[in-house]
């Protein structure tokens, strides 16, 4: 399956772009493999994904909840508005 | 009580302080708290020349139409409203406006500093710095992940007020 990841904040500047998608032989089950598939695509960001929220359109997923089907994740580094 | 679930509380043009005030609209309220947040020309000793706001507008939009809602239940409050920009920023303009209206002053004044503090705490924006030298950096933020380990985000809230 296909697995594409948003990405905000200096997320975008630490992976080079504002989407990465990965091809995966088997479907990871949870969000929490999903994000180990990413750090291990894009070293550069591990460090950070710990903190970040894994989100399926307005709703933040646990790192246990089931990927969603569609695949897609948008991660979202700490904020820092006002 | 006003429902503000379907406004807009972000936008990349400047921000109109009157009409966020509906000054005619509660005559029940003796007391109106404004709090507006503006670039500043310094960061942590560095000299800022220019700020740059992005965000995850769908749930920004929502976290901050719930952050008004909590607070009006919270303070009571007839009236609150949240309006945030994004975009390129130069020193000096309005990031962040915040008003609240309440019957007494002093939970006028609370409920505007609760409503700015869970924005910045909250609401999925971000905030790059770029300075005189050429270099730009992200102020460091909030972890709103609802699942994170008790000691893992330091700068889970950070003490310094960005604003």
């Amino acid at each position: 399956m296909n697995l594409s990841f948003e990405l905000y904040g200096e997320l975008i500047a630490l992976a080079g772009g504002e989407r990465i998608t990965l091809a995966t032989a088997t479907a990871p089950a949870t969000v929490a493999e999903a994000l180990v598939l990413l750090a291990d695509q894009c070293p550069a960001l591990q460090p950070r994904l710990d903190q970040c929220a894994a989100v399926r359109d307005t709703d933040i997923l646990l790192r246990s909840d089931p990927l969603p089907e569609t695949g897609h994740l948008v991660l979202l580094p700490p904020v820092a508005g006002g | 009580m006003t429902d503000s679930s379907n406004r807009t509380h972000l936008t990349e043009q400047p921000i109109a302080i009157d009409e966020l005030l509906a000054l005619d609209h509660y005559p029940e309220c003796g007391g109106l708290a404004l709090f507006a947040g503006t670039v500043r020309d310094h960061h942590q000793g560095l000299p800022v020349e220019s700020l740059r706001y992005t965000a995850y507008a769908p749930l920004a939009e929502k976290r901050i139409a719930e952050i008004e809602r909590q607070t009006r239940e919270r303070f009571g409050l007839s009236y609150c409203r949240v309006a945030h920009r994004l975009g390129a920023l130069r020193i000096g303009d309005v990031a962040i406006v915040c008003v609240a209206r309440a019957a007494h002053r002093a939970e006028a004044f609370e409920a505007c500093r609760y409503l700015v503090d869970e924005v910045k705490h909250q609401a999925p924006i971000w905030k790059e710095e770029f300075y005189t030298d050429g270099s730009s950096a992200y102020v460091q933020g909030c972890c709103i992940r609802p699942d994170s380990q008790p000691g893992d985000h330091s700068d889970s809230h950070p003490v310094e007020d960005q604003s």
